[in-house]
């Protein structure tokens, strides 16, 4: 902040309307649990992008102190290792994911919504990380080992913090995009578009990198489901456990019935390719979760890839027909 | 919690103190008070004592009466934290321990754990307390002079300065571009009301970059060169 405001002495009124701003949008309400209680966005990956992360840190830091003091928000023992998850680290992670967008070509609408999902993401991964090893090393008495803990919290986050990080993304997009739609200027002025091309990145290249992205991560979900091991009870019976007497089985599921059978048979069963009882249902979801969101992007934009803009027509043959037919219809004289 | 707490119930705590005579912990030095509450915040943490904390929260609830707060106050500030304060027991109760107490579903609550979060609760509610001791009694134009007697880099204060000035008039613009927004139906669905509220954040900046380009002009046209040391004058009572 002092180098900042030593850089350019004229703009000291702008850092603390700026912190003002993060103050003002982390005190935005957002309902969860169906409005049985709220929170409230990060709004440092905004400001990291406005400003720099720098900058947004030390602002993120007055703004954790004002809420502290007069909204019992965070908690003054808190100050700072709240100060590192929401302004440093939630902060740069949003900054790198800008630029990195930018870099990619992503349009400033697309860049900045990424950015603030993974800033409010990694803002609350560090949380995780930071109380799991508290709980798990340092605290007395511990239920569960530091990844056990890892689950809990996230799966206590995840109903308030996942539909925010949601909020988060549109937030910092639009507002990016209404700043730069309004105000272009303001943007170059604070260096974060380019001021001889603004409007370098297009949206098609922004659609291929994301389809590609989202398609390298998809074969990467499958290629680890099926590489699974398989757990002991897939393994071919021993002779001494087919030999030993057994009770009436009963069966479960079709691939309890099969499994039973080659077991009879004496003919090893081979490991599932995707073994869900062996992950559990958390990991199996988010497998079904990432397919579905690769095959809706693939399905939607599948064009972007394969057809070259401005080469052949996209409107299908028989469609094409018809609506040349139509036109050529002469239309009817109006009394 | 915030739902509770909002700006606007700031303000009127703020504005509450410089109407009337003041009494009892207001009439003292900002500088004692600052540095009164900072000990025992530090000590509560530090020690970590239950009857400690006990001590210290009966304190600063002595401390708003004989200063003559009103009741809704004293009661909003002690209370309002209580949900997050049950939340953090709660959590402790059933994450920690060897004895177990007693089961509800899958989660088995331990007495160590209780006793933990009792005291983790108890550690959290007396630091509030204190806070709000400090912030209902003390206009923050006293707390903001008192950091810069006690060498805060002055950047920061300024920012302080800055946010406190602005918070409360940004919080006003957004809600009354909220309001409109919903009048439009702006805010009908999930996605409406992310694009509504990223379009009024984008706009609300604007307006900060464009006033903040006005403060900056209205200080060099009264010989102000940015220079630290823009705390706001004293009011007198």
């Amino acid at each position: 902040m002092r180098k900042f405001v030593k850089d350019q002495p004229s703009r000291k009124p702008l850092l603390g309307m700026a912190g003002a701003f993060v103050f003002f949008v982390s005190l935005m309400h957002i309902p969860a649990f169906g409005g049985a209680t709220c929170s409230h966005p990060c709004g440092t990956p905004l400001a990291a992008i406005l400003l720099g992360p720098g900058v947004t840190a030390g602002l993120a830091a007055c703004g954790l102190l004002l809420q502290a003091l007069f909204f019992a928000h965070g908690g003054i023992s808190t100050l700072g290792a709240n100060t590192l998850t929401l302004g440093l680290v939630g902060g740069s992670a949003g900054y790198l994911t800008f630029k990195l967008g930018r870099k990619l070509g992503w349009s400033l609408g697309v860049s900045a919504g990424l950015a603030g999902l993974v800033g409010d993401v990694a803002t609350y991964m560090l949380n995780i990380v930071i109380l799991g090893l508290h709980f798990a090393y340092v605290a007395p008495h511990p239920q569960y080992t530091f990844w056990g803990y890892a689950k809990v919290l996230g799966l206590a986050y995840l109903p308030v913090q996942g539909p925010l990080a949601v909020v988060e993304m549109l937030v910092t997009g639009y507002a990016i995009q209404a700043i730069f739609r309004q105000r272009p200027e303001v943007l170059e002025s604070l260096g974060v578009i380019d001021k001889a091309d603004p409007k370098k990145a297009g949206s098609k290249r922004a659609g291929q990198t994301a389809a590609v992205l989202l398609l390298v991560l998809g074969l990467c979900g499958v290629a680890r489901v099926s590489a699974a091991d398989s757990p002991p009870s897939r393994q071919p019976a021993a002779v001494s456990d087919v030999v030993a007497p057994t009770p009436v089985v009963t069966y479960s599921a079709l691939d309890d019935l099969t499994d039973g059978m080659a077991e009879k048979a004496g003919t090893p069963t081979k490991p599932y390719w995707i073994d869900l009882e062996g992950y559990h249902d958390i990991w199996s979801s988010l497998c079904m979760l990432a397919g579905l969101a690769v095959g809706f992007v693939l399905g939607r934009y599948w064009h972007l890839l394969f057809i070259k803009e401005g080469g052949e027509s996209r409107v299908p043959v028989a469609a094409a027909k018809s609506l040349e037919k139509k036109r050529s219809r002469p239309s009817r004289p109006r009394s | 919690m915030a739902g509770q707490l909002s700006l606007q119930e700031f303000f009127r705590v703020e504005k509450s103190q410089y109407e009337g005579p003041a009494y009892g912990w207001r009439r003292w030095d900002g500088r004692v008070k600052v540095v009164l509450a900072l000990v025992a915040m530090t000590a509560n943490v530090l020690f970590a004592r239950p009857w400690l904390s006990g001590t210290l929260i009966g304190l600063a609830a002595l401390g708003m009466v004989y200063s003559r707060c009103h009741w809704k106050h004293i009661l909003l500030f002690l209370f309002a934290p209580g949900w997050a304060v049950l939340v953090l027991v709660l959590g402790m109760s059933f994450g920690f321990g060897v004895q177990p107490v007693f089961r509800m579903g899958p989660l088995t609550f331990y007495r160590e754990g209780i006793a933990m979060g009792l005291n983790a609760g108890l550690r959290v509610a007396t630091d509030l307390a204190w806070a709000s001791l400090l912030v209902i009694t003390t206009p923050f134009a006293d707390i903001l002079r008192v950091l810069r007697w006690m060498r805060v880099p002055g950047v920061l204060v300024d920012t302080l300065a800055f946010m406190y000035r602005y918070a409360f008039l940004l919080f006003d613009e957004f809600s009354a571009m909220r309001n409109s927004a919903k009048a439009r139906g702006g805010l009908a669905n999930f996605r409406s009301t992310g694009r509504t509220s990223g379009m009024i954040a984008g706009r609300i900046f604007l307006r900060s970059y464009d006033r903040a380009d006005r403060i900056q002009m209205a200080m060099q046209a009264r010989g102000s060169e940015s220079a630290p040391g823009s705390t706001p004058p004293t009011v007198e009572r």
